[in-house]
């Protein structure tokens, strides 16, 4: 078995540790004895979404995701056919807005977005920043996420997406509606980063094993020893304030 | 009036100073905030009776250090001056600093004036001061989620440059400094330091997710957005670089600074050559890795632009063994123990290039707390190159402070073998766990994040390893 990773601009898109979600997934692939390519996409560089089998899109500064912006608007047409055909993507913080129907700036002016989750974001006045816990419907127990956001849009869900879980603790989407990330098929947006993939195994599991269910649906995905990285949820989930 | 309200804030910040001195706090900022409160034009005031210059260091690192250089450096040409205490560094610490050292009638009986300033108080600080020399290190993301975005930060920095009077010492090798060039008022003069002859980039390996280059924050045009062609990289975004887009490269040097020898176990070699008088001088750094190579720059540049002679330059840097909690080493009973603060990606892959370097068995030891004062959003973790540690044989791992956890993971993930690493949440029980794996063979290294860094010292000064008067 074999995973390709299509590591999304990791020149520019790189705030908050997003490296370490690729890591993850890399390393857990690696342990499993899955042999894994993780492929950086620059801008300048030709490439094909649906060669890859993960896509990962983080976050910038609002210089880089601009020139990322620009870049991906060409190529509108190629993420939604990967989408579609049900290429895993996780997008993180500018990422998960990136992929709205339109972000709307503080003067009122809406930047199309790549329209493959049901969601626009508004520009905020304050940022929302600090720890975060969600509970997610997509885990069965423990199903808290944990992590950490820092985002100054304040992003609102259309019917046709799921939220990744519900707000416990910190701002979620919006501050507003207790809702956090959104989800539709096998394309995941979140603002929580920390990284968020390390110290949330069972989500990278959960990527992963869609992943390879794509390729073949009876490949099971063998079990790893994560005490550590359970450890460092449980130590989140107390430093934030639910335990 | 104004005048009876400096005394009083004088007088006010003295006690103040004495009574926490007394009931033994440090006392860094807080006699600062009082005397500000009485006399908000106090740091003006006081500042215009510093009888020399006026000396004002800022950018993401090295700040402390590069002013404690120039601070041996004026002592070894005997002359006198007042350094604010390293990391006190907003308006309530320098204000202190001037407090502790003006005399009962108001003013400062000092020759120079030099502060470490946080960028974000640029602003006010230059305003007050109106420094004669200015000195920018660098500029990396750093605590991203207590000041937001790094262009943000370079705004200030660059704005606040118009306060700025004589001369302005810039880091060429970083074109976030070297653009700052743009914002200087007419008749300050910019004087470019940088070193030569960093790595040769391989322009067809440009940029993996995985490589070394992870450290780069700007690889784009700060002028017209286009991607920076890098000649040479010596850390991070530091290097020889040049704009496809438009003219701008990297300025020609008037200071510039090159490595003889990296040293490792040996202390390293820099050579400084001031390029108007055609003078060059070799010295031997006594704190390890690049970027101290790059703040005895700095500090050179700002002493020959105070008319320090390149001998009394090379003398303060030769004369200097670290300054709190920057690679700073610390004698124990049996051995050697060098501290060195951990705030950002950057900074630490260069630790870790050091702790690489030595051939030694090392105990390394990780403190990651997530307080204010450390930047509570500690993802940056897993934008430090721990990879590099992964084949390095020899080394045994402790973690500890309230985010251990995320440092094992961030260990395990960069493929440290768990058998090496002991995850000790609790700081004392950390220390002697190291200490004792340290044992007479080892070399320790402790790496705090700033909050760490406090407890730690207090722990060591119980168990009477460094003595609880630091002097800055
Ligand atoms: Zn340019």
């Amino acid at each position: 078995m074999n995973l390709i990773i299509g590591h999304l601009y990791p020149d520019l898109l790189n705030l908050y540790g997003d490296r370490g979600n690729v890591i993850a997934l890399e390393k857990r692939c690696h342990w499993r004895g899955i042999d894994v390519t993780v492929r950086p996409l620059l801008i300048d560089d030709d490439w094909s979404f649906t060669d890859c089998d993960i896509l990962f899109l983080g976050g910038g500064q609002d210089r880089e995701q601009e020139i990322v912006w620009r870049d991906l608007m060409h190529q509108k047409a190629a993420f939604r056919e990967a989408a579609e055909e049900g290429v895993v993507v996780l997008a993180v913080c500018g990422g998960y807005q990136l992929l709205g129907h339109y972000y709307r700036t503080p003067d009122g002016k809406d930047i199309e977005g790549l329209g493959i989750l049901d969601l626009h974001t508004v520009a905020g006045k304050e940022r929302l920043i600090g720890n975060a816990v969600i509970t997610s419907p997509f885990f069965d127990e423990p199903n808290t996420l944990v992590g950490f956001e820092n985002h100054g849009g304040k992003t609102y869900l259309g019917s046709a997406v799921r939220p990744l879980g519900q707000v416990m603790v910190g701002q979620g989407n919006n501050g507003e509606d207790a809702t956090e990330g959104a989800v539709v098929k096998n394309v995941f947006g979140t603002y929580l980063h920390g990284s968020l993939l390390p110290k949330n195994p069972h989500l990278t599991d959960l990527l992963l094993s869609r992943a390879l269910k794509r390729k073949d649906p009876t490949y099971p995905l063998a079990p790893l020893e994560d005490t550590l990285e359970w450890q460092a949820h449980e130590a989140a989930l107390r430093i934030a304030g639910t335990s | 009036m104004a005048k009876l309200r400096l005394l009083v804030a004088v007088w006010l910040g003295k006690i103040a100073i004495r009574l926490l001195r007394l009931t033994s706090h440090s006392g860094t900022t807080l006699p600062g905030r009082v005397s500000l409160k009485v006399a908000p034009f106090l740091l003006e005031r006081l500042g215009q009776t510093a009888a020399g210059a006026r000396v004002v260091i800022t950018g993401t690192n090295g700040k402390t250090t590069t002013a404690a250089f120039l601070g041996n450096m004026l002592k070894e040409a005997n002359r006198r001056f007042v350094r604010n205490v390293s990391g006190a560094n907003l308006p309530s610490g320098i204000a202190t600093t001037m407090v502790e050292h003006a005399s009962l009638g108001g003013t400062l009986s000092t020759e120079f004036l030099l502060t470490e300033v946080d960028e974000a108080m640029m602003p006010r600080v230059t305003r007050a001061l109106q420094p004669e020399v200015t000195v920018v290190t660098n500029f990396f993301r750093d605590q991203l989620d207590r000041y937001g975005e790094l262009d943000r930060i370079v705004g200030i920095v660059g704005g606040a440059l118009r306060f700025t009077s004589h001369t302005v010492c810039l880091n060429a090798d970083d074109p976030m400094v070297a653009g700052l060039v743009k914002d200087l008022p007419p008749g300050v003069v910019p004087i470019m330091f940088g070193i030569e002859g960093g790595e040769v980039v391989d322009q067809a390996d440009r940029q993996g997710t995985m490589g070394a280059r992870v450290g780069v924050d700007t690889q784009f045009c700060p002028i017209c957005g286009t991607r920076f062609e890098y000649e040479t990289v010596t850390y991070g975004h530091l290097g020889i670089y040049r704009c496809p887009g438009c003219s701008f490269t990297r300025p020609t040097l008037d200071v510039a600074g090159r490595i003889l020898s990296e040293g490792g176990d040996e202390m390293a070699q820099l050579e400084i050559r001031h390029v108007a008088t055609g003078g060059t001088v070799t010295v031997a750094l006594k704190i390890p890795g690049l970027y101290n190579a790059y703040n005895a720059l700095a500090a050179a540049t700002a002493g020959l632009a105070l008319g320090l002679t390149l001998s009394e330059v090379a003398r303060g840097i030769e004369a200097f063994t670290g300054a709190f909690g920057r690679m700073e080493r610390v004698a124990l009973p049996s051995g050697e123990m060098t501290l060195a603060l951990v705030k950002n990606p950057v900074g630490f892959n260069e630790v870790l290039r050091t702790v690489q370097n030595v051939t030694a068995p090392r105990v390394l030891m990780i403190a990651i707390n997530d307080r204010l004062a450390d930047g509570t959003d500690i993802s940056w973790l897993w934008d430090v190159d721990f990879e590099r540690l992964r084949e390095v044989s020899g080394i045994h791992f402790v973690v500890s402070g309230r985010r251990a956890k995320d440092m094992a993971v961030r260990l395990k993930y960069a493929g440290v073998s768990t058998d090496r690493l002991e995850v000790i949440t609790d700081l004392q029980k950390a220390v002697s766990r190291s200490l004792e794996l340290a044992g007479d063979q080892a070399q320790l290294f402790v790496l705090p994040t700033y909050t760490a860094m406090l407890a730690l010292r207090a722990e060591l000064v119980r168990r009477g390893l460094v003595s609880a008067m630091w002097k800055g």
